[in-house]
């Protein structure tokens, strides 16, 4: 602990913040990646997961193979998987992008099966009998209503993409992870603590902004609480 | 709770108690092995010689070196010579910390390390642009290695940028600036690249600031990686340029360097000719591997030569970059040359 | 597939399976890691998580912190116990490996603990008060099972994050079975990184597996007849911020598989 204590007490400071000064390009630069990185991956997720979960809900029988499938996907650990495409793709924005999609696919395949799922047999009867084919049904009455559990999904895994987008320093990508990085390679903490701030302020941000569109777009929830 | 439950947090328990038991003993990662061979049978006959304290064959009495990757020169490496985590560290003799810090660099009595003068290696179609070769000889000619150390503190101590450290230096010897700027490589493009260690950097940061003096346009790809990154990076035109070492890269080729500069370096440039690229001036800044000890560790094993260390009667642990094992000069070299075993 | 068969001439490489970094070695390295942070971040979390949810008192503290803290990233963590104990080693484990891996394993045993525990259903606490139980008892006897599928979840989802990140782990000098990740990635040897990456997964998958089947053995069968389901309740679309929780809304991510 005496070593502790002589490490923090003549360490160098936290944050310099003439090195922030400096390197306000760098530091914005890495947070514009990280964002485009995290956008790309949900939006490939969902791209994904919406036409196969829908096929889950039709063909019920689907359900547990994809559910298995996401979750063998979800329960390898980032690094490792990134490494299993590394022999075929580099070091490249796809070896990154790949996996971290993938992550997604447990929490928005289960959340949007969820939803759907739970939208109250009465309810689709009603939309059946006011004469609505089964695509409008689907797209002005039961996806309206699996919304919160769809947004939840969203929410949900952008936030854990937006964590696990620092890995991805590993295989020479930028995003925050780059700071970081950077902090454990030139013993250097103000980049350590400027991307792990900005990785955590991301996510509240993300999380918050999403939390808004969620409420716009489904304002009857709020209603009842 | 139920029959099966109860199964389940015995079976729990005791594989715990088979991890505690393997961490109980504190000499570290020899009884981890041990430990495994509680539950693999293929692991008990082969580890039993790779744990325990090995008497050499032909050479070393000591115990076998047991070696940690780390980092190259970094400061995971550094970090862990000055707290003792590591008796030895793999660094590299240019690195100012260590004069820093007063360490002591064992001697290379049996002439392991080749000459490894720093030089630009380029490829030929970009070399043959006139002004090119002439602006990074410039920066070649005016590196030795006492400024290079200098240079290294300042980054790796100080948490200077690289970039600055470079444009300082190269401005201080009137190198770049506005009296020698000129407009001759107008509309070259280069590619400038580095290996992963902060010296790379700034050199290469050199590099690009001469070569942008004369308004070349320069795309940077720093900390690539290692030399197995880098060298082929330069021979399939991903870069165009990086600083290298003569003996090294030479080896690296498939050669074999001498402590003869110009023997080297002219073999060198035969080897890389076929493969289209071009070494350019060795500059009179060296940096090899060194192996490295704290004044108190060479005080007490009296260790002034790298050949003292075979005759330590203790197990000590060498921390260094990952590719170490496979590199001629650093472990495989230790091996040969000097007889010394390593624990991996 | 040149490349698979070297990948399946390093797993039959007898060296690759004996010494320091051979496979079994590495294997208990990453075991022994994960367990003793398991093991130690169960010993702080569970009574806080139990504790709170019982009384019903700084939960919404409790869990805010443990989601912010979730928030942080693993690679974060790792580096930053490098700068502060370097290399450092307790028990043949690394410190900053060690203490990284507590960190994270500790916010989800507490917050689906707290949750647990604090969403148990109000009659059946006054049956219990009714009947005459301490609150010790009430507890221990009957909060806390029926509290359990979700205090489980929260472990297992625990246990994920601490294996992952202490394949991660590697890249501060720790041992385990990243180790092959990122030493082979550090000299191009994409077999050995393969590999590597295929022991990470089977560990992670096999580990899962074992949590799961440990859950259906433990958890009683009443409360599993409700079957897997992510979102449970409506509650569950959570209309707060999943980051900063509202007082009485569950965070999505700890679902009762």
């Amino acid at each position: 602990m005496s070593h502790l204590a002589t490490v923090l007490a003549d360490g160098d400071p936290w944050v310099r913040w003439s090195w922030v000064a400096d390197h306000g390009d760098v530091i914005m630069g890495a947070l514009r990646e990280h964002i485009v990185l995290t956008v790309q991956a949900v939006l490939l997720g969902l791209v994904v997961a919406v036409p196969v979960s829908l096929a889950a809900v039709r063909w019920r029988w689907l359900q547990a193979p994809a559910f298995s499938l996401a979750g063998i996907l979800y329960t390898i650990p980032s690094l490792a998987l990134f490494a299993i495409l590394v022999p075929w793709t580099g070091l490249s924005h796809t070896t990154a992008l790949i996996p971290l999609a993938s992550y997604t696919l447990f929490i928005l395949t289960r959340n949007i099966v969820t939803g759907l799922e739970g939208v109250p047999p009465a309810v689709k009867d009603a939309a059946d009998g006011m004469g609505y084919g089964p695509t409008a049904r689907l797209v002005k009455v039961e996806l309206p209503l699996a919304l919160p559990s769809i947004m939840a999904g969203i929410r949900l895994a952008t936030i854990s993409t937006i964590g696990l987008v620092t890995v991805t320093a590993l295989i020479g990508l930028g995003g925050l992870g780059q700071l970081i990085n950077d902090g454990l390679t030139r013993d250097f903490r103000t980049p350590l603590v400027i991307g792990s701030v900005l990785s955590v302020l991301l996510a509240i941000v993300a999380d918050v902004l999403l939390l808004g569109v969620q409420r716009v777009a489904t304002p009857w929830t709020r209603a009842g609480r | 709770m139920t029959k099966s439950a109860r199964w389940l947090l015995a079976a729990v328990t005791l594989t715990f108690c088979l991890v505690a038991a393997a961490c109980g003993d504190d000499s570290g990662s020899s009884t981890a092995t041990t430990g495994a061979a509680a539950t693999t049978g293929v692991a008990a006959a082969t580890t039993a010689a790779g744990g325990a304290a090995t008497t050499g064959a032909a050479g070393s009495a000591a115990p076998a070196i047991v070696f940690k990757a780390l980092d190259a020169g970094g400061p995971l490496t550094t970090g862990a010579l000055d707290n003792g985590d590591i008796d030895i560290a793999l660094l590299f003799s240019s690195q100012g910390i260590i004069t820093q810090k007063g360490w002591v660099i064992l001697v290379d009595d049996k002439k392991l390390q080749p000459v490894d003068n720093l030089v630009p290696v380029i490829r030929t179609d970009i070399a043959k642009t006139p002004g090119v070769s002439e602006a990074l000889n410039k920066v070649s000619a005016a590196l030795t290695t006492d400024e290079l150390s200098k240079l290294n503190l300042e980054v790796d101590a100080d948490k200077r940028d690289p970039a600055d450290v470079a444009k300082e230096f190269l401005t201080e010897k009137n190198i770049i600036g506005e009296a020698n700027g000129s407009d001759g490589l107008q509309g070259v493009s280069i590619t400038v690249g580095s290996a992963n260690f902060s010296e790379q950097e700034i050199v290469a940061n050199m590099y690009a600031l001469i070569l942008q003096n004369n308004s070349a346009k320069v795309t940077t790809k720093f900390k690539l990686g290692s030399r197995e990154v880098v060298a082929p990076a330069l021979e399939n035109g991903d870069i165009d340029v990086y600083p290298e070492y003569v003996g090294s890269y030479l080896t690296f080729l498939g050669g074999t360097p001498s402590s003869d500069l110009d023997k080297t370096v002219a073999d060198l440039r035969a080897a890389a000719e076929p493969k289209g690229i071009t070494v350019l001036d060795p500059s009179p800044a060296e940096d090899i591997n060194a192996l490295v000890v704290t004044k108190a560790t060479a005080d007490k094993y009296h260790l002034v030569n790298i050949s003292d260390l075979a005759s330590v009667p203790d197990q000590l642990t060498m921390g260094g970059p990952p590719e170490c094992p496979q590199r001629p000069y650093c472990i495989l070299g230790f091996e040969q040359t000097y007889g010394l075993k390593f624990q991996t | 597939m040149d490349f698979l068969g070297r990948v399946y001439d390093w797993f039959a490489d007898g060296q690759n399976w004996s010494g320091n970094s051979g496979i079994p070695n590495r294997l208990i390295e990453h075991l022994q890691l994960t367990l003793v942070a398991m093991l130690i971040a169960l010993v702080i979390a569970f009574p806080i998580g139990l504790v709170l949810g019982h009384t019903r008192r700084g939960g919404n503290v409790a869990v805010n912190v443990s989601n912010i803290g979730r928030a942080i990233p693993s690679f974060a963590l790792l580096v930053l116990g490098a700068q502060l104990w370097g290399i450092g080693e307790i028990e043949g484990m690394s410190k900053a490996a060690l203490l990284a891996l507590i960190a994270l394993a500790i916010p989800p045993i507490i917050t689906n603990t707290y949750v647990g525990m604090s969403q148990v259903d109000e009659s059946i606490r006054d049956s219990a008060k009714g009947v005459g139980m301490r609150s010790t008892q009430r507890m221990l006897r009957v909060e806390l099972p029926i509290a359990l599928p979700l205090v489980f979840a929260g472990i297992r989802i625990s246990a994920l994050q601490v294996v992952a990140t202490a394949t991660l782990a590697a890249v501060v000098a720790s041992g385990g079975l990243g180790r092959f990740i990122v030493d082979g990635i550090a000299v191009r040897d994409f077999p050995k990184v393969f590999a590597g990456a295929l022991l990470v997964a089977a560990l992670a998958l096999t580990i899962e597996g074992v949590l799961a089947l440990g859950q259906r053995v433990m958890v009683s069968d009443g409360l599993r007849a409700e079957g897997p389901r992510a979102v449970r309740q409506p509650g569950l679309e959570a209309q707060g911020s999943m980051l900063l929780v509202e007082a009485g809304s569950i965070p999505n991510r700890e679902e009762a598989p």
